[in-house]
């Protein structure tokens, strides 16, 4: 069987499953690999009760994303009308359009992006919650409230007006630091085990995740995997 | 730890599946859009803190020893039972009075159908009124109102078209729209509006996303120091 290869992210899924997508590593993996993969990510997280990111990745698939013609679509039309002895076809606008459903590298990168951020932008948000709002305490002039006041407790509550009910609780507390440390490795594990699988596919993360340069403001470890210490 | 790098995408994948319930958060697929909005809320308190204000947590009786958040939307008026008041900051300033930072709070449109705002920032004056007597505060009381989305809520088109809805009823001063991750569709939604949308994505620890909405914060709340009433 002969297999041809096209780059991850430009493929053009309406010529077939069989073929191969390529990166520019040497990543290789077919369509059907690719579906498979996919299936089964969305899978897993259902059952592992984050079904929700399943139907974000699905939504946003169906809604997919905007593109403009590029100049091979363009000379493309015009090759097909001079060959059918047509006239020159108009020009796109500047600003044309279509709306394409997602393709499945990127659903399954979306995927990736969204469980990163289950798990490690909530491990990040949870060990950092603390130390964040008691350093806006800190220096604090007040003369009524001083951050000594705040013990560092942080309770959810359901107000008693609430029609919401969750698993019958109607309270819960952020658990102390060192419980929370506890997932450490696990969310290590998770945040490398979703990088490689990145790699092997030869996917990109959401620039929305990369770490901004200037951060600084919560004491996060570069060295941690996707720096969500 | 490292993760060998040998294994195919199929290996990986089952391998990170295997590590999923280890690395979750307890709670977080029903309960981390609140964890989401304290953690919005601490946005907010060190914006604050940049922009000179002192920050101090409150409740319905003084100062507060714990953190009591709403889980889920509740009325700015009712203070909690005693001992269990809800918590809210309090952000002074020598130039103007003090402002007071709600989570999941209820607000009234100019329409009088009633909206949730997950962060409101409002003066300390208007709050009182509504506790005085038994309001719900109104959209256009709010300094800031933030929307907030988690990984937990969905971010489809339909989610941005509410919020568009939202803010054309609920005239706060600056609204804004901040998600952890979200589609280009709603992303275009936003920018395509005149004028744009304000929004964040990827507001998370040490993002991009977080520093742009601290500097957006901060400069409203430093435009509220200036400002003459």
């Amino acid at each position: 069987m002969s297999v041809a290869y096209f780059v991850i992210g430009g493929c053009d899924t309406s010529q077939g499953r069989r073929r191969l997508t390529h990166n520019e590593k040497g990543a290789r993996v077919t369509e059907d690999e690719l579906a498979d993969l996919l299936n089964e990510l969305e899978q897993g997280l259902i059952d592992a009760d984050l079904s929700i990111l399943v139907d974000q990745e699905r939504i946003a698939a169906t809604e997919g994303k905007a593109e403009e013609p590029t100049v091979e679509d363009i000379e493309g039309v015009r090759q097909e009308w001079a060959l059918r002895g047509l006239k020159r076809p108009s020009r796109p606008r500047a600003d044309d359009v279509r709306i394409r459903p997602l393709d499945l590298t990127e659903r399954l990168a979306q995927l990736l992006d969204l469980l990163e951020v289950a798990i490690g932008g909530s491990y990040a948000i949870e060990t950092h919650l603390r130390d964040d709002l008691r350093a806006a305490l800190e220096e604090s002039p007040d003369q009524e409230f001083t951050p000594q006041d705040w013990n560092g407790q942080i309770v959810f509550a359901l107000p008693a007006d609430s029609s919401f009910v969750v698993s019958g609780r109607t309270e819960w507390s952020l658990p102390d630091q060192k419980t929370l440390e506890q997932r450490e490795a696990p969310v290590r594990r998770v945040i490398l085990l979703i990088n490689q699988l990145r790699n092997e596919i030869g996917i990109h993360r959401s620039d929305y995740l990369e770490l901004a340069t200037d951060a600084g403001l919560a004491d996060l470890d570069p060295e941690f995997p996707g720096g969500w210490s | 730890m490292t993760v060998p790098n040998s294994m195919t995408p199929r290996t990986l994948m089952a391998r990170l599946l295997a590590e999923l319930p280890a690395a979750m958060p307890v709670n977080l697929s029903t309960n981390g859009g609140y964890l989401y909005e304290a953690y919005l809320f601490g946005v907010v308190l060190r914006a604050a803190r940049l922009a000179g204000f002192s920050v101090a947590f409150v409740d319905g009786d003084g100062p507060a020893a714990v953190l009591r958040l709403r889980g889920a939307p509740g009325r700015l008026p009712v203070l909690g039972p005693a001992g269990q008041r809800w918590t809210h900051a309090l952000l002074s300033c020598p130039e103007r009075p003090p402002l007071e930072v709600h989570t999941a709070v209820k607000v009234v449109g100019k329409s009088k159908v009633v909206h949730e705002a997950d962060v409101f920032v409002l003066p300390q004056i208007d709050a009182q009124r509504c506790r005085n007597f038994d309001l719900d505060p109104r959209g256009n009381d709010a300094e800031v109102l933030i929307e907030a989305k988690y990984y937990t809520k969905k971010v489809s088109l339909d989610e941005g078209r509410e919020f568009l809805g939202l803010i054309s009823d609920v005239s706060a001063k600056n609204k804004i729209f901040v998600a952890t991750l979200a589609g280009t569709s709603v992303v275009n939604l936003f920018a395509g509006q005149r004028p744009p949308v304000q929004h964040d994505i990827g507001v998370l620890p040490g993002r991009r996303g977080e520093v742009s909405l601290l500097n957006i914060v901060q400069r409203f709340l430093r435009n509220y120091r200036s400002s003459r009433r």
